[in-house]
């Protein structure tokens, strides 16, 4: 009898924060891609989903709780039985949901028991190298440690011991039940059937090592929780976007945040670790499907807005090339000319990003036409006879070595897209933004015509939440990013024989002796539980696994500075010294909205002004201003990082037409901003103006 | 079809047979200066501008790496020929001019100009050379060298009825000849303002006002297209040809006229690009092939690109709805690289044959 698999889905869940009680469930569509079995529905995927339903997506009115308060995004996980033979390719062969009470085998799932452990190393971690990225950790090199008046040593258990924020697992069985990640309950564990209690566990906040700490939007006393649901499924849903800085000093407040990326002694509440389950038969036997694992993180305010470059094609990427996820399409150092893409699966998602992207960013008309009419190729069509013919306007990824980037044509702007920032590159920086090699090929195929309608295999539904789920997900332009930085890149980080049962894009944990706590005397200070940690390119401990932490301790400390800051930029390396502004993130941060309540027409011709979507009080002119205050380049964003701290929760979200609930009409084409709490802003800052944006002294400010 | 009767054409077909065009003849007094005659001049400089740029753009497609700096400063000698043409365009209909755009028509003689009048003669400088559209090359080079020529002060023909030497000097001929008409000068008549963003400091790129105000647009407008095209300096030719072969001794366009947005060398007119070329290495391009069903597929598709392109500019330049008018350029754009890709030659013009037979 053929042996079955189990497995978790997503393989990573994606978690965000908010500041209510409340959550909604992370979509489990495509964002701006048709809705998986809604046939003439006019939604596009992205959406979140109203909890205690399968797939009903959220309304405008259900973004914010009775209070006003800033929903949180929950990430479901589910497990999946596949036959043992299928899930040695991608896609595997069948995939069909477990949950309390299904039958398999001739067994019946009596229980469930989740266990999952939260942490956020990123004060105990290296300060970003936006520039470098991975490369800053070759050879046996790491960045700048962040924090080092907290010790220079990072392995040293009392700096980790006050760095890194850990909650320690929780376990949850059963139906519609919950756990918190918080302060007072107690770490426990799944051991088989049952949830053990973990005595002493170090569980460590902010506040237990620091005094005088400068709180926004509360304590850090909690990274989340987790219920689950009445299938026996599990939700997690993270932090509440608190922050926190600790003074060294009573001359040292308020607390210094004075970049984007590394800034010393702050902590956010972001957080990421390993999601483990155990099936638990009727006949008392159990099995441990292969884990996944979530990561909580920034506010998705763009859900329908799909990244031309995603973490999907990122890891998709890095599993064609370099594990072998699909030897047809390219083995052995290069791509199989003979393959045949799918439209729908590999062509189609970039053409309807390209066609989002107006809703988060000024374009001009022209190039909103431009889009639009990218948005609108079918299969059917020739592609020689569309407007990406000859793909004249794609901007190539660099076939050739890391060295020579930055002599390639990620230095060329427009009209090559994406007209995004670039990433982090060898040679020091990319100045744009390229699709992914498979993507570029794919694109290729499809130039040439050598492409079908539609995938021959499509992908399981668990396989379908992995994709969906990181395809909602900002790829690219990793400075450092949003959800997940390179790492997604890096094959040391996941399971590499995928082929053995695991399937792709599944995280590596590393082993945890949870049973060594209960040996430490429990009255003595106890050490950091977890570890520094992974470190890329540094082959001692690259293949170990991740630990709690592990992922997101690369992102931006806090969080929020890093958001505020990457609106609008000129390109880094900037070789002209060139003022040309371009967009950072532009599906994922937005810069400039159409709001609903100005829109007042009937149709998408009657789209009103835009506005930025970070305005009001705070944007512009800050007390204190530097010279540069006037600077177009600082538009669309708090003058103070601090700011951003207490407002994040109050930009609002672009949604289509669709789902706004507020009692106006609206054509169904249209993507809205809705829910916003920040005020219109200051009468000195000039409109936002479609690209070519161009900064200096006097470009924000509006002309008398 | 108000447009296709206007235009007294049946199609887009239509504009697309080429025709050679008369060359405009000079006027040298202000006396000889009618209104028609200047409509004349303005819709030749319609035609010089709209000339240019299938004939540069084929050129700068045919450059395999995006990246490559021929293709950049090509691109960048494209977007200001568009911009050209649109202040062109501007000018002829502030003065009424009910302009016709049609393909134009390429392996001849660069239409409306005699070089031979020039002094140096600059196709004798620049040779061989070529007109038909083809990939960036030597000959291709020493034609966008030649179109570009600067005007030499006093060193062309000044014989009234003569062809014009250069484009510079033409624009001089039609610059006194809008002073002379300036009374006929009306505001806001069809006019196009793309590109504002890009020229911020380069004042109304339309004109607006009527009379004197009105001609003091027309000039900004003259003075850009001359600027940023093969500059204008009075200056003593064989001297200036000589310094502007080594485009690092100076800078040839008005800081007001620059593209400070993504040009790689702003303060370089056209010529001091192509010249700069002239001594580079050749960049690899895509080769012509033996042709293929599927590269006179593509050919066919461009020229359909093409026609209705010029449909979207006669609209556009008569103050018509020209809503197609970015995605048809955008799609003229994919259909010369598609032509490429696919080892043939850009066209922009029904082949002779097919002319005669329709």
């Amino acid at each position: 009898m053929n042996k079955t698999v189990f497995r978790i889905h997503p393989a990573i869940g994606i978690a965000r924060v908010g500041n209510s009680d409340e959550y909604y469930l992370a979509p489990e569509s495509i964002a701006a891609m048709p809705q998986p079995g809604k046939v003439g529905d006019a939604t596009t995927g992205g959406l979140p989903i109203r909890p205690g339903t399968e797939d009903t997506i959220i309304n405008s009115s259900e973004i914010r709780d009775a209070n006003g308060g800033f929903k949180r995004q929950a990430a479901r996980f589910r497990i999946f039985a596949y036959p043992e033979d299928g899930v040695t390719q991608y896609p595997a062969d069948g995939g069909t949901e477990v949950s309390i009470g299904s039958k398999i085998n001739g067994k019946t799932v009596k229980d469930i028991v989740w266990t999952v452990h939260l942490a956020n190393k990123k004060s105990s971690w290296f300060a970003n190298n936006d520039d470098l990225g991975v490369v800053a950790y070759e050879n046996g090199n790491t960045p700048t440690l962040r924090n080092l008046r907290e010790g220079l040593d990072p392995h040293n258990s009392n700096r980790l011991r006050k760095l890194i924020i850990d909650a320690g697992p929780r376990a949850l069985n059963g139906t519609n039940n919950s756990a918190s990640f918080d302060v007072a309950s107690q770490p426990c564990l799944g051991k088989g059937a049952c949830i053990e209690d973990i005595d002493n566990y170090p569980k460590s906040f902010p506040f237990d090592h620091f005094q005088n700490l400068e709180e926004h939007q509360g304590r850090i006393d909690t990274l989340g929780d987790m219920n689950t649901d009445d299938k026996g499924r599990l939700i997690v849903a993270g932090g509440f976007g608190r922050s926190a800085g600790w003074p060294l000093d009573e001359d040292d407040i308020p607390v210094p945040i004075n970049g984007p990326v590394n800034n010393d002694q702050w902590f956010d509440d972001t957080s990421d670790g390993p999601v483990r389950a155990t099936l638990v038969f009727d006949d008392g036997t159990t099995a441990d499907p292969f884990s996944a694992w979530v990561v909580a993180t920034d506010p998705s305010y763009a859900p329908q807005t799909l990244n031309v470059v995603s973490l999907f094609d990122e890891a998709y990427d890095t599993f064609v090339r370099n594990l072998d996820l699909q030897p047809e399409v390219y083995r052995n150092g290069h791509f199989n000319d003979d393959y045949v893409p799918a439209f729908d699966d590999h062509i189609h998602p970039l053409f309807r990003a390209t066609a989002q992207q107006l809703w988060n960013a000024y374009l001009p008309k022209f190039a909103i036409d431009a889009h639009k009419a990218v948005g609108r190729i079918t299969a059917d069509d020739n592609p020689d006879a569309t407007i990406l013919a000859g793909l004249a306007y794609i901007r190539r990824p660099d076939p050739g070595t890391e060295a020579s980037w930055k002599a390639q044509s990620s230095d060329v702007g427009a009209p090559l897209m994406p007209l995004a920032l670039g990433d982090s590159s060898a040679a020091g920086g990319k100045p744009f933004l390229s699709p992914t090699m498979s993507q570029y090929h794919f694109l290729t195929c499809w130039a040439n015509k050598r492409y079908s309608k539609q995938a021959s295999k499509p992908l399981s539904a668990g396989e379908y939440l992995d994709r969906a789920t990181l395809q909602n997900c900002l790829g690219g332009r990793f400075s450092p990013g949003i959800d997940m930085t390179w790492v997604i890149r890096e094959t040391s980080m996941y399971i590499q024989d995928w082929q053995n049962g695991a399937g792709p894009f599944r995280i590596k944990h590393k082993t945890l002796d949870y049973s060594a706590i209960a040996k430490k005397q429990p009255y003595l200070p106890q050490p950091a539980f977890l570890t520094f940690g992974w470190i890329p390119r540094h082959p001692d401990v690259e293949f170990d696994g991740l630990e709690p932490g592990d992922a997101t301790k690369f992102m931006a400390l806090p969080w929020h500075a890093d958001y505020n800051s990457c609106a609008i930029h000129q390109t880094s390396p900037n070789k002209q010294d060139s003022n040309t502004l371009y967009w950072s993130w532009p599906a994922q941060r937005p810069v400039t909205v159409y709001t609903a309540d100005d829109f007042t027409g009937s149709s998408f011709e009657d789209l009103p002004p835009q506005r930025y979507s970070v305005r009001g009080p705070g944007t512009y002119p800050g007390e204190n201003s530097p010279s540069n205050k006037h600077n177009l380049a600082n538009a669309g964003r708090f003058w103070d990082y601090r700011n951003m701290l207490d407002h994040w929760n109050e930009i609002g979200i672009i949604m289509q037409a669709t789902q706004i609930d507020d009692g106006k009409k609206y054509p169904d084409d249209v993507y809205l901003e809705v829910q916003s709490q920040l005020k219109d802003g200051p009468p000195e800052l000039a409109d936002p103006t479609p690209w070519p944006m161009v900064a200096g002294d006097g470009t924000a400010t509006r002309k008398k | 079809m108000g447009l296709y009767s206007h235009l007294n054409i049946t199609s887009a077909d239509d504009l697309l047979q080429a025709r050679n065009l008369v060359p405009p003849t000079r006027v040298s007094h202000d006396s000889a200066w009618t209104l028609e005659k200047l409509q004349e001049h303005l819709q030749w400089a319609v035609d010089i501008e709209l000339y240019t740029i299938p004939f540069y753009m084929a050129s700068m497609y045919s450059i395999k790496d995006q990246s490559a700096e021929a293709r950049r400063l090509l691109r960048s000698v494209v977007n200001q020929e568009m911009l050209h043409m649109q202040c062109a365009a501007n000018i002829a209909n502030a003065y009424g001019t009910e302009l016709v755009i049609r393909a134009p028509s390429y392996g001849g003689a660069i239409p409306h100009l005699d070089f031979a009048l020039d002094t140096p003669n600059p196709t004798e400088i620049f040779t061989p050379y070529s007109t038909t559209i083809g990939p960036l090359d030597v000959a291709h080079i020493n034609a966008m060298c030649i179109i570009e020529f600067p005007d030499w002060d006093k060193c062309h023909s000044q014989n009234e009825g003569d062809e014009y030497g250069s484009i510079g000097e033409f624009y001089k001929a039609v610059r006194r000849g809008a002073v002379v008409l300036a009374d006929n000068i009306q505001a806001n008549r069809n006019q196009v303002g793309h590109f504002k963003a890009i020229y911020p400091d380069a004042g109304s790129l339309t004109i607006t006002e009527q009379g004197e105000a009105g001609l003091a647009q027309v000039n900004n407008l003259i003075n850009l297209i001359v600027d940023q095209g093969e500059g204008d300096s009075g200056r003593d030719a064989r001297a200036e040809l000589s310094e502007r072969t080594d485009p690092l001794k100076g800078s040839f366009v008005d800081s007001k006229y620059q593209n400070n947005v993504d040009d790689l060398q702003p303060t370089w007119d056209h010529f001091e690009k192509f010249s700069y070329l002239r001594g580079q290495p050749l960049p690899e391009t895509y080769p012509i092939t033996f042709g293929s069903d599927r590269g006179r597929e593509v050919q066919d598709i461009l020229l359909g690109h093409f026609g209705e392109f010029l449909i979207e500019m006669n609209k556009v330049f008569r103050g018509q709805d020209g809503r197609n008018f970015g995605n048809t350029m955008y799609k003229v754009g994919a259909g010369i690289a598609a032509c490429w890709e696919n080892g043939v030659a850009p066209i922009f013009a029904k082949p002779a044959e097919q002319q005669e037979n329709k």
